[in-house]
């Protein structure tokens, strides 16, 4: 009987004192006396930061909260804006519906995993939104969703930032052309082809659209109408598209292909896409920054495939000089750990300044997903997602401290338990040991039916 | 309310076409094989009867003809035309239903392949889309799979179509009867939909299902507007007949649910968020995880219903932690929390009080009532288990003027049991079935041979120690389960026997109990006859102790 | 000049452009010491080089302010102050910091070109036991990514096969050489899998028992190939005939201690069973991998066998663990008492092992013990410290100018000497970067 009561104390006290980030709910908090590094505005050294409701309300000098409003007394740190991924495909419990050229009318946000450890460990390294794509394997992918890493709930939905704008995923050069031409005998099998699947789909797409006005007119006109047309929601995603309603993020390497799309987006007036990967896109950077909303690059990824062998890691150096609104992206649940030093790799390869460095994880990354009005800088008025580092974060020492969503904080160094585990696998015991490179997963879910190589 | 009398008419059809069938008989010839029962009337008397969840009736007699329970009272007058059954120290319980099950149900016929099959645009049928079949023309009953079922106390059974893809056709709902019958109860009764598709074409995961499902939709919307112009306007053009969407139609229209299978809570949401964008009736099947999701559930007042597999516990009698980590403790603690949480699911969406049945869908037989008592050991109600097995399946199916309780009108479908229900003794005597009995004292016997307990007493330094021993005979190999008290002082625990054997007169085996301290290793071995044993138990590190065992009684005592 | 101003004319660059230009070249002159000229090929050269006014960190002497060093013979001569000039070529290192080369005790640099492309995977054989495959034969010395590492201060690495029980001997090569032997470091040392309890991926649903079996059965495989390898040996050393036998024979000079073995193990439960296994071989191994090391430091501490970990910038290996236990695990060996080298297991990127010694020390290794796990520590463990791994007189002159801490990012890797040899400061990436920086034709 003892036993049991001691257990059942045990127990009690272990359950108490489990740290879980979700625990947390206040949306109101000071951060006082911290380096603020605003982005948009300079570093303000000694500054206060007050955040209200989930949005920052004032930011100054002995600034002074209400009573119950807890302080972060973060002296001799640095606050910066949350750390935001163009690029990620964390969160998700599939990443590729890789059975046609064209998926535009699947959606990421259906798939939604909040329970994937990954969202914390993201928040971990400061990273507080996180792009959530679909994979590379098709020509036109599936629609994808802009995640606010609010880590702890069991709803998908809690993860969305409902504010963000449409985008979808396209993707150029081998991974279509293997997965379909060489895969499974469908178009396209080359870059010829790749160009060919955008065109039809966007002129499919206008006879569609078509279709459907003139049986709406026939039907507001009160004519003799036939029956209606079919529902498409493919189709309709493209019109959306053509019509400015979704910005493309476009999976790409070589400065032929980027170059391509240039085109047919210049043909069909779209000007909302932004250029993801892009390894060559420093071939190609001023027509990028005339024509595009940016490019999203990784820091120095290359030579994991061919068409990234004339890569260089003064990619995001090249673009930044020449214009183009640039950030750096994971693509990864490890790199999406420590962006904060992919993007002082830029230091070292073509010598940016601090502020270009961490405008391409903060507000550059939050102009193409459509979201700068809310994010992606710390000034009053914006959402308190926020991060605070022990050292400049450009530092190789820097170790993030605390993250906030919303001004809710998420992740904090000091109390955080080990295991944050949401969801324990009951079919598994205990806890599986996984090795993993943390490598790219552009091309998860395309079985082993479609490509061989499960790369990216 | 309609839903419910259309439902009536077939069955009624049904009996009528049993009749014409009797009839015709009787024009060929007599039942030479003696087969055909001399009556269809029958008097169960002095019964505990248990006509719903919470209700006890003592000594009560119910007399049910035809397939339909007639009289259920005090002390009634057996009908001189009724064959008498004891019921004296039996409990009667409502039939089982089982919300969804497979069995008997034939994989559909599929079109093949055509020469230039397209994988990215696959007609529905092959890419698993076709909600025009049903389970009911696949179905045929076969007496020795639903036998399987009926021994366990199911006497009613949804069938779910066979399919691998996202819409396989509409479910059936079927009396698991006489075999020479017609047992089919409803032919359309919901629309079945998964989340899993024909790998390697369009739908190829669950992302282009939730796409594809949207369209399917808003193309029955159109599809039923399309219907309605050429009504009122045959100029337009027939509308060509569409099978998918012709078989979807219901759905919008809320004429038939949509079953949902999920297979995780991530499923779950998933399917509610279907139902946020395009409203239909919703039912979830198979639900096994999740708690967090239950105020939504009961919000939006959609069907629940759990599944009857369990996970197994494979955190308590895991690898000795010597050899893992520093936080291998904690790592094992967290897994057995996972663990309880999913055994006290079915308890959470009774203190919510959400109503929900029962699927036996992917549930290994054997361990069906096992997984029952572990979910009332972990809280859930009798009444709540019982009423998941009855009431609330009626319910949910649209079937509660004809079944899910013991009460005239109903359809004669009973379980009659040895003892109360989820007792570890009790035990299945028999089933009434759309009025037919079956008889499994005998089953019962003949099971009895193959699984035996022992009771077992160990002398020990401490005091005395005392459990069972299960065997179980499969292909003529013995597995075994020894129960001891826990030495953490946590209730009763059982282990699985290791390097087994068991002979006419030498058993022997070891099992291993895990301490707070350490993970003991015991050896068993004895002599043994038909109903004793004696030997002894070997602590690995410790001491020999002497063990005593005897067989236990079969656990039916009670025979007429 | 007048031909480039006549080029410019042409294209109708502006003067302004042309500034930049200008600017460009300079910031690269600069950067590398030296500007490319159309045309010009920069090779590595051999020269006596007398680097001044430096702060040296040189490793096992502390830091050095205000020193010279003289390079002579691909030797570092002579560290001291106001070292006297003969005939050197000066490099005036005032403010700037000498390092040891780094070394990388574990990558493929060489014997990959394009990682997706079989055609260009030189890093494993067919079979599992191949333990006389050579990685040395398989370096590319021409190899795209060599240049790519050496300028930032990577100068040496350890390059090494996978697959199977024994996939094969790895070696250890310096960044620079027209042949493989010109490239060899003085290393080698044969690669094993340690049979893992582990599961393979997210799809291997096998249950704990079943792996520990698998387990079990393939160290048994191991223990019978070892037993042969012994009996080769005996046979061997007592001057019998022997039929050839590769495999067996480069197995035993294993047996024989004339070449370690480098254990790769991971898990901790499979870390305690390779030391158990190491000791009853009577061998004392290279762990390699070891990324639970964490969770049973102790225990290797008290075996005494060295460890190569990494990379530190990776996942952790279980859902449970703290998110930053692949940072920690480095620190948390070596303050157990465990010598730690690192690895990045990369080949392109090779180039970030200073960063992954960044993260180390930022999370509790300090910066010293960081920086020894990439020069001198992996230089014992190779029984190379007599040659490299540190800043001493007598040792190769394998070094970089830096004008920072090399493990920020921020810092210029300024000048790359391996065994002498200046290295020229470009690279395809650097190239591509001069030429398309300011692209002449715009759009």
């Amino acid at each position: 009987m003892n036993k049991t009561l001691l257990l059942l104390a045990g127990l009690l006290i272990w359950l108490g004192t489990q740290g879980f980030a979700q625990e947390n709910s206040a949306a109101d908090v000071l951060i006082k006396n911290t380096h603020v590094i605003t982005i948009t505005n300079g570093t303000l050294e000694n500054t206060d930061v007050l955040i209200q409701d989930g949005i920052i309300k004032e930011i100054g000098a002995n600034l002074k909260a209400k009573k119950n409003i807890p302080i972060v007394d973060a002296a001799g740190q640095y606050l910066m804006p949350g750390i935001i991924d163009a690029h990620s495909h964390l969160a998700l419990e599939i990443v590729n519906e890789a059975s046609s050229p064209i998926t535009s009318e699947v959606q990421m946000r259906d798939v939604i995993d909040p329970f994937d450890i990954s969202i914390y460990r993201a928040l971990a390294g400061g990273t507080t939104i996180s792009h959530a794509m679909h994979g590379s394997a098709n020509v036109i992918g599936g629609q994808n969703v802009t995640l606010k890493h609010r880590y702890g709930t069991a709803d998908p939905g809690k993860l969305i930032m409902e504010e963000a704008p449409r985008t979808i995923k396209f993707a150029l050069g081998e991974n279509p052309t293997r997965v379909h031409g060489i895969g499974k005998n469908l178009q396209p099998r080359s870059r010829m082809g790749v160009e060919a699947v955008i065109r039809n789909g966007f002129e499919e797409a206008l006879q569609y659209k078509r279709v459907w006005a003139n049986w709406e007119k026939d039907k507001q006109d009160k004519k003799t109408i036939s029956t209606p047309p079919k529902y498409n929601s493919r189709l309709q995603t493209l019109v959306d598209i053509l019509e400015g309603e979704i910005i493309i993020h476009c999976h790409s390497y070589r400065a032929d292909e980027i170059y391509m799309l240039i085109q047919v987006c210049q043909d069909y007036g779209i000007d909302n896409i932004v250029f993801s990967h892009v390894n060559e896109g420093f071939k190609v950077a001023p027509e990028l920054a005339k024509h595009t909303m940016g490019a999203s690059v990784f820091s120095d990824w290359w030579a994991y495939k061919f068409e990234v062998y004339y890569s260089t890691a003064y990619n995001a150096a090249i673009l930044t000089k020449n214009g183009v609104v640039t950030s750096i992206n994971s693509d990864s649940d490890e790199l999406i750990r420590h962006l904060y030093h992919e993007a002082a790799k830029t230091q070292r390869y073509g010598g940016l300044s601090d502020e270009e460095a961490l405008a391409l994880i903060t507000i550059n990354p939050a102009k193409q997903l459509g979201i700068d009005q809310f994010v992606g800088s710390i000034e009053v008025g914006k959402q308190a997602d926020l991060v605070l580092f022990d050292k400049h974060p450009l530092s190789i020492y820097a170790i993030p401290q605390m993250t906030w969503v919303d001004g809710v904080k998420f992740f904090d160094r000091a109390t955080d338990e080990a295991d944050q585990r949401l969801k324990i696998n009951v079919k598994r015991s205990p806890d599986p040991f996984r090795l993993s490179t943390g490598t790219h997963n552009c091309m998860q879910d395309v079985d082993m039916l479609f490509t061989e190589n499960q790369d990216f | 309310m309609k839903s419910k009398k259309q439902l009536i008419l077939p069955y009624f059809t049904a009996i009528l076409i049993c009749m014409l069938v009797n009839l015709r008989q009787s024009q060929a010839q007599s039942d030479n094989n003696g087969d055909r029962r001399v009556t269809t009337s029958y008097f169960l008397s002095g019964a505990t009867v248990i006509p719903s969840p919470g209700k006890i009736l003592s000594d009560y007699d119910i007399l049910f003809k035809n397939g339909i329970i007639v009289k259920v009272g005090k002390n009634l007058q057996a009908p001189s035309d009724a064959k008498e059954i004891n019921g004296k120290s039996l409990f009667v319980y409502p039939g089982f239903i089982d919300f969804g099950n497979k069995s008997g149900v034939k994989a559909p016929e599929l079109p093949e392949k055509p020469g230039n099959f397209d994988s990215s645009n696959p007609n529905p049928e092959i890419a698993g889309i076709h909600p025009h079949f049903s389970a009911a023309k696949n179905y045929k009953f076969d007496e020795n799979l639903e036998e399987e079922w009926r021994k366990l106390g199911f006497t009613i059974g949804q069938k779910l179509p066979m399919g691998q893809g996202m819409l396989p056709g509409s479910t059936a709902v079927v009396v698991y009867g006489d075999a020479g019958n017609n047992n089919l109860l409803t032919t359309m009764q919901s629309q079945f939909f998964q989340f899993s598709t024909i790998r390697g074409l369009y739908p190829h995961t669950k992302l282009a299902v939730m796409a594809k499902w949207r369209d399917l939709y808003q193309n029955t919307l159109l599809y039923e507007e399309s219907l309605k112009l050429y009504e009122e306007n045959k100029q337009i053009g027939r509308v060509k007949i569409d099978p998918v969407l012709n078989a979807l139609l219901p759905v919008p229209q809320g004429k038939q649910p949509l079953l949902v299978s999920v297979k995780s809570e991530l499923d779950l949401r998933r399917a509610v968020k279907m139902q946020d964008e395009n409203n239909f009736e919703l039912i979830l099947l198979g639900i096994n995880e999740g708690d967090s999701a239950i105020p939504l559930l009961k919000s939006k007042e959609i069907g629940v219903v759990l599944s009857l597999d369990l996970p197994k516990d494979n955190f308590t009698d895991s690898l000795p932690k010597a050899k893992q980590g520093k936080d291998y403790e904690a790592l094992i603690k967290r897994g057995i929390e996972a663990y309880k949480d999913a055994l006290s699911l079915a308890s959470k969406y009774e203190k919510a009080d959400i109503p929900f049945a029962f699927s036996s869908l992917g549930v290994d037989k054997k361990d069906l009532f096992k997984n029952l008592r572990l979910m009332i050991e972990n809280g859930l109600s009798k009444e709540a288990a019982l009423a998941a097995l009855t009431s609330n399946p009626a319910k949910l199916l649209g079937i509660e003027e004809i079944s899910g309780s013991i009460s005239p009108g109903k359809m004669a479908n009973m379980v009659v049991m040895t003892d109360s229900l989820f007792s570890k003794e009790a035990m299945v005597k028999m089933i009434i079935s759309d009025g037919y009995l079956f008889d499994y004292s005998e089953g019962a016997k003949l099971t009895d041979g193959k699984n035996q307990i022992w009771n077992y007493t160990a002398e020990t330094p401490v005091g005395q120690s005392k459990g069972t021993w299960e065997f179980v005979q499969n292909d003529d190999k013995w597995e075994g389960t020894v129960s001891y008290d826990s030495p953490k002082g946590t209730g009763i625990k059982t282990s699985e026997m290791k390097d087994l054997v068991k002979t006419e007169d030498t058993l022997s085996f070891s099992f291993s109990i895990e301490t707070n301290e350490e993970v003991l290793e015991v050896t068993v071995s004895g002599d043994m006859d038909q109903n004793n044993f004696e030997g002894k138990m070997n602590i690995k590190g410790y001491n020999q102790f002497t063990v005593k065992a005897s067989k236990k009684d079969k656990p039916n005592k009670i025979h007429e | 000049m007048k031909r480039l101003l006549n080029f410019l004319c042409k294209n109708r660059i502006s003067m302004k452009e042309f500034k930049l230009f200008l600017g460009l070249c300079f910031l690269f002159l600069n950067y590398s010491l030296m500007a490319q000229i159309e045309g010009e090929v920069i090779k590595p050269f051999k020269a006596n080089f007398l680097l001044t006014n430096a702060t040296i960190y040189t490793v096992t002497n502390g830091v050095l302010e205000d020193h010279d060093l003289l390079i002579e013979n691909g030797l570092i001569k002579a560290i001291g102050r106001d070292l006297p000039e003969q005939n050197h070529t000066i490099i005036d290192c005032t403010g700037k910091f000498i390092y040891p080369g780094f070394i990388d005790g574990g990558t493929s640099l060489g014997i990959v070109e394009i990682n997706s492309l079989q055609e260009t995977q030189d890093y494993m054989e067919l079979g599992k036991v191949t333990p006389q495959m050579q990685a040395l034969t398989a370096v590319n010395p021409n190899g795209v990514a060599i240049p790519v590492t050496r300028v930032s201060g990577v100068t040496t690495v350890l390059t090494q096969p996978r697959g199977g029980y024994f996939p094969g001997t790895a070696a250890l090569i310096n960044l620079n050489g027209y042949t493989p032997e010109q490239m060899y470091g003085g290393f080698k040392g044969v690669n094993m899998n340690f049979p893992s309890t582990a599961r393979s991926g997210s799809y291997d649903n096998r249950s704990l028992s079943d792996l520990d079996k698998a387990a079990k059965e393939s160290l048994e495989e191991i223990d019978a190939l070892w037993e042969k390898a012994a009996t080769y040996l005996s046979i061997k050393k007592k001057g019998g005939e022997l039929e050839y036998y590769p495999e067996m024979e480069q197995l035993s000079k294993v047996l024989a201690k004339e070449l370690p073995l480098l254990i790769e193990v991971n898990a901790a439960q499979d870390i305690l069973s390779s030391l158990a296994w190491a000791k009853e071989k009577q061998i004392t191994p290279i762990l390699t991998g070891v990324a639970e090391g964490w969770k049973v430091a102790d225990k290797i501490a008290a075996a005494g066998i060295p460890v190569i970990t990494g990379p530190v910038l990776t996942l952790p290996t279980r859902n449970s663990d703290n998110y930053d236990a692949p940072y920690n695990n480095p620190a948390l060996l070596q303050k157990a008492g465990v010598k730690v080298a690192l690895r990045t297991m990369d080949a392109e990127n090779v180039r970030n092992l200073p960063f992954h010694a960044g993260f180390a020390a930022a999370y509790g290794m300090g910066s010293e013990e960081a920086l020894k796990s990439i020069t001198i520590n992996p230089a014992e463990m190779f029984c190379l410290s007599e040659q490299m791994g540190s800043l001493e007189e007598g040792k190769n002159a394998t070094l970089f100018i830096a004008d920072g801490d090399p493990f920020e990012p921020k810092t210029q890797i300024q000048q790359v000497f391996i065994k002498g040899y200046r290295i020229p400061m470009t690279n395809r990436h650097i190239r591509l970067y001069q030429e398309f920086l300011n692209r002449e034709m715009q759009p």
